[in-house]
């Protein structure tokens, strides 16, 4: 399987053109106006999800990657466009049924402190889950959360710590395990490790790696590091201005990735090694702002290699030479080869 | 001696991200064991402790050493302090001392009930306004809270027992007596104070992920409001509270000297002081002299214990002063300062 | 054994170069519920002009916290005393606060990790860079600022015509670091930027600009910088020199190249194998076990001894190793293994 997603019904997550737009600034007199200004964090994603899989999005900030991801939980209303799970159609739930299908899809918060109640003592923090959808009485769940503290590397004393007597790497385990608890199928992993000491950082990587595979769990992995992603990823989806420019596996984005874009975030991460200092100039420019955001293809202010039309037509997201597909009007297209079909664009 | 586990001191931001919360420097269960012992090992807390519970027993158990009926007339008006009437008698010569046991009860029942509803009522809808900032349910409580900030405070509690007042209520079989309509009159008056703290803190605190993170294992939203929100923004609004029972009472003491109060033959420091009005002139002054000192020790205990609990509960004055990383931002404060020194205070967010 | 064959551009000029920069002995501690808490101890520094010296470290080790030790924004209850700290002569301890101030932004000038909080939001860019020009830049008149801080702004890629009286949020993230750089190199006696993870809280692509430009300045004026971050991979980009601190005290100094290729301290080495490569070569990536400790940690022996996988054994539980001199080159690694001649971890172990 090379491309994500050639149909919609193996996938466990199906995106459909989903988009998440937020209104800002201006009070109610604004709003009867209608002269808000609108973000358009996501603006049009479309991407399968298969099941098992680590679909790994990355993106500067402001590119909409969080947003995608707490857009496909409803955490966040999107304003159109659709997410199906399993094939049940998510962004039509009712309140409660879609609390009671948060059961099977999780999420792994960036900053472990942020991300738990510190007042809770971490057995509480773990069995939450639990208790609120009321499994089990409370010695059951404490057991669970004891099962779940070993999944995660962590020793049963830690339950009764608070999350201020534990480290960073330790509280993330913590989140980690109780994002597990209702033992879902899906979680998205939102810069899980970006809080963390480059020591720590690893732990807790490998736990990942090692949990989606015990677990076979299907994972979206946010991230700006691109060392990161590589090191979890199967397939890996590019973010710029609430739209993917570029999506593919991970070792067609890493061999020859199309999109100009892809090519100016690899060439500017730099690299744990002082022979490979940058010797390609830095990429111009900054992320435009998503309430006002260039006409035609929005990367064109900073790319290289903009043409005419890029300035009245934004690309379609199109099979590229490699196999991956990118939104770039200078890239050719490839003809898809034999069995494969491009990625739907419009139709659900 | 606090019984708080020593961690390691979170002395440097951590690292990328982790830079922008402040290590969770912030109460916990194991401090709040403590608390107690903790505020009983500081001199002044210990004092407004002592008072605290000085004016509980005052308030539950001092009518039963009233010597006199504190509404019997006595024939003995005007007697000044003496063995028989300690703090003597008053025009119509009731016992004062007698009077004031059972005026203290009224006053401190006025101001715990009003500090109580005030709290209830105003941390409801202050959490309330908070969970949907921006929203309409939240501009429709608070500028509702701005219309009550915006009479003043002599004028709308009487207004209040106006309206809801001068008839007999009855909670079930329990009489309302005509205090308890005053007391939540003040209640109503002081709920806007509660909910623009609850607000603020909820505002501060959904900034925490924690909460989505509640909502995105499916909690709802009375799982995010009760179990996490609320003990997390408690912590300003008990401080409030105890400065709070120091206004109510002041705010009891003016309205019933108009008047407009707790009626006679009803006793509270207020109306103790009313009475005392004519005759202050005269020379008696064992009228004016118990409730007043009674009135000033009550809101500087309960003013004194406020800032007490602040330091010990607030977690931002708790971090300001004690934030050994004391360095860092200060530090950061003087970012531009490295090269501008006059910088101003306050672009912290 | 450090035959280092550095290329030009590890200014590794002639040793008798003189530092601009030199710190030794400091010790930084903070309070911590009364009692004095260590987070930096036996710190020492030397910065040469045209220099940049990495100083890398995770949360806790103190790095920032040195950094602000050196420029004295460190104010008590927190506690710096150092043997000396002397930049270009002069020993900074005895200055007077006025004296003291001149310095900090003249001489020796610092730029943070949130641009967004090092303005003041109420006031205007072009007001300020005018306060900052008023106190180091004597030679200009008032009449001359602006053209002066429109060119200052040109410096770092910035077009600053008609953009004075925009206030802060009026910028990006990325705009308002290029505007702290160049605030910080107003001074024409500049000789030290000291960066606090400068690139921490920017994109990619903005940290590659950002980083250009201070490799720009450095060529351009010369100056010594002090770069502090936890990002190996900022150090391999920028530095020539490395101090790597774990727990409060440094563990090695090493130039970039031998850091890389040859660390010295088991830290380093493990450190170095913690980080994902990209591309990833499809190995499981080396993780670290632990934790860094914290700074109140009674620890008798190596502060890193506990998550050493290259322990010689109870001497590193029971005696604190010093910084030992690695070659002649003036590299340093705090590990007992220097002195006893064994291998460094990371060349596979062969026998002695």
């Amino acid at each position: 399987m090379s491309t994500p997603a050639p149909d919609a019904a193996t996938a466990l997550v199906s995106v459909r053109d989903l988009k998440t737009h937020f209104p800002v600034g201006g009070g109610l007199l604004a709003k009867a106006r209608g002269k808000q200004q609108i973000v358009h964090a996501l603006d049009g994603v479309t991407v399968d999800i298969m099941p098992r899989e680590t679909l790994a999005v990355i993106g500067e900030s402001g590119s909409g990657k969080s947003t995608m991801g707490r857009s496909i939980l409803r955490l966040e209303e999107p304003t159109s466009g659709s997410v199906s799970f399993r094939g049940k159609d998510v962004t039509s739930l009712s309140r409660e049924d879609l609390r009671r299908q948060r059961q099977h899809m999780q999420m792994v918060f960036q900053n472990p402190y942020s991300s738990v109640n510190r007042r809770n003592r971490l057995v509480d923090i773990i069995s939450e889950p639990l208790r609120v959808h009321g499994v089990g009485d409370a010695a059951s769940r404490r057991a669970r959360s004891v099962e779940l503290l070993e999944l995660v590397g962590l020793n049963p004393d830690f339950l009764h710590r608070y999350p201020h007597e534990v480290s960073g790497g330790q509280l993330q385990r913590v989140g980690i395990a109780r994002a597990l608890a209702t033992g879902p199928e899906f979680l998205v992993a939102d810069e899980p490790t970006a809080s963390l000491d480059v020591s720590v950082r690893a732990q807790v990587m490998n736990l990942l790696k090692d949990l989606k595979e015990e677990l076979g769990l299907t994972l979206m992995f946010i991230s700006h590091d691109l060392a990161v992603v590589s090191y979890i990823a199967d397939h890996v989806a590019v973010m710029y201005l609430g739209r993917i420019v570029e999506v593919g596996t991970r070792q067609q984005l890493e061999s020859e990735p199309q999109h100009p874009y892809t090519r100016a975030l690899f060439a500017a991460a730099p690299k744990p090694d002082p022979r490979q200092r940058k010797t390609e100039p830095v990429p111009l420019g900054e992320v435009p702002s998503a309430i006002d955001r260039p006409a035609g293809c929005h990367y064109r202010p900073r790319c290289p290699l903009a043409m005419d039309i890029c300035e009245v037509e934004y690309p379609r997201l199109e099979q590229k030479a490699h196999g991956q597909q990118a939104a770039c009007h200078a890239v050719p297209s490839a003809p898809l080869p034999a069995g494969a079909t491009a990625l739907p664009l419009t139709t659900a | 001696m606090s019984t708080s586990i020593p961690t390691p001191p979170a002395v440097e931001p951590r690292d990328p991200g982790a830079a922008t919360t402040p290590a969770p420097a912030s109460v916990h269960r194991a401090d709040e064991v403590g608390l107690l012992r903790r505020l009983a090992s500081n001199k002044l807390s210990l004092i407004s402790l002592i008072g605290v519970v000085f004016f509980l027993l005052l308030a539950l158990v001092g009518p039963f050493f009233s010597p006199h009926d504190p509404a019997a007339l006595g024939d003995d008006p005007m007697a000044a302090p003496s063995s028989t009437y300690w703090m003597g008698t008053d025009s119509v010569g009731r016992d004062v001392f007698s009077r004031f046991l059972h005026g203290s009860r009224v006053s401190i029942l006025v101001g715990f009930v009003a500090v109580v509803f005030a709290l209830v009522v105003g941390t409801a809808l202050g959490m309330l306004a908070g969970m949907r900032s921006g929203k309409w349910r939240d501009s429709v409580i608070m500028r509702l809270m701005d219309v009550i900030l915006a009479f003043p405070l002599l004028v709308l509690v009487p207004v209040i027992t106006g309206i809801i007042g001068q008839r007999d209520l009855s909670l079930g079989p329990i009489p309302i007596g005509p205090e308890v309509l005053v007391a939540v009159a003040i209640g109503i008056v002081l709920v806007p104070v509660f909910a623009r703290i609850a607000r603020a803190s909820v505002l501060a605190e959904m900034r925490e992920d924690y909460v989505m993170a509640v909502r995105s294992f499916g909690g709802r939203s009375r799982d995010i409001l009760l179990r996490n929100l609320l003990p997390n923004i408690a912590a300003p609004l008990v401080v409030q509270a105890a400065f709070g029972l120091a206004m109510a009472i002041t705010v009891e003491a003016a309205v019933s000297f108009l008047g407009l109060g707790v009626q006679p033959p009803g006793a509270s420091w207020g109306t103790l002081l009313a009475d005392a009005r004519q005759y202050v002139t005269l020379g008696a002054w064992w009228l004016v002299v118990f409730p007043s000192i009674a009135i000033a020790l009550f809101v500087l205990v309960f003013n004194l214990l406020g800032d007490q609990l602040r330091d010990e509960l607030d977690p931002r004055a708790k971090t300001a002063m004690k934030k050994r990383s004391g360095g860092s931002r200060r530090a950061r404060r003087g970012a531009v300062a490295a090269a501008t020194p006059e910088r101003v205070e306050g672009e912290q967010r | 054994m450090s035959t280092t064959t550095t290329d030009g551009a590890t200014a590794d000029a002639a040793p008798a170069v003189p530092e601009v920069l030199r710190v030794t002995g400091l010790q930084t501690s903070y309070q911590f519920r009364g009692t004095p808490v260590p987070a930096v101890q036996e710190f020492s520094l030397s910065v040469r002009p045209g220099e940049i010296v990495g100083l890398v470290g995770e949360s806790g080790s103190g790095k920032s916290t040195a950094l602000k030790s050196i420029l004295g924004m460190l104010r008590p209850p927190a506690e710096v005393v150092a043997d000396e700290i002397v930049l270009d002569g002069r020993d900074l301890r005895g200055l007077s606060a006025d004296e003291a101030r001149r310095v900090r932004g003249g001489e020796m000038s610092m730029i943070f990790q949130d641009p967004i909080n090092s303005f003041n939001p109420a006031w205007t860019i072009g007001s300020q860079f005018r306060r900052v020009l008023a106190l180091h830049r004597p030679d200009l008149r008032r009449k001359e600022y602006d053209a002066e801080i429109i060119r200052l702004l040109r410096g770092v890629g910035i077009d600053g015509n008609g953009k004075l009286d925009s206030y802060p949020f009026q910028f990006s993230q990325g705009q308002l670091q290029r505007i702290m750089i160049a605030v910080a190199c107003a001074s024409k006696d500049l000789k030290v930027l000291l960066a606090d993870e400068p690139t921490t809280s920017l994109d990619v692509t903005i940290e590659a600009q950002v980083l250009d430009l201070l490799r720009t300045l450095r060529a351009e004026r010369g100056l010594a910088m002090v770069l502090v971050t936890h990002d190996l991979s900022v150090v391999a980009e920028m530095c020539d020199k490395v101090v790597v601190m774990y727990a409060g005290r440094i563990v090695e100094v090493a130039d970039v190249f031998d850091l890389f290729e040859r660390p010295q301290h088991p830290y380093t080495a493990q450190l170095l194998r913690a980080i994902p490569g990209f591309p990833h070569d499809g190995e499981r990536l080396y993780a670290m076990r632990g934790a860094v400790p914290g700074l109140d940690a009674q620890i008798r022996g190596c502060r890193f001894a506990d998550r050493c996988d290259a322990k010689l054994g109870s001497i590193c539980d029971t005696q604190a190793p010093d910084l030992y001199p690695v070659g002649d080159q003036g590299a340093r690694a705090a590990c007992h293994r220097v002195v006893t001649d064994l291998p460094t971890p990371t060349v596979q172990e062969t026998s002695r």
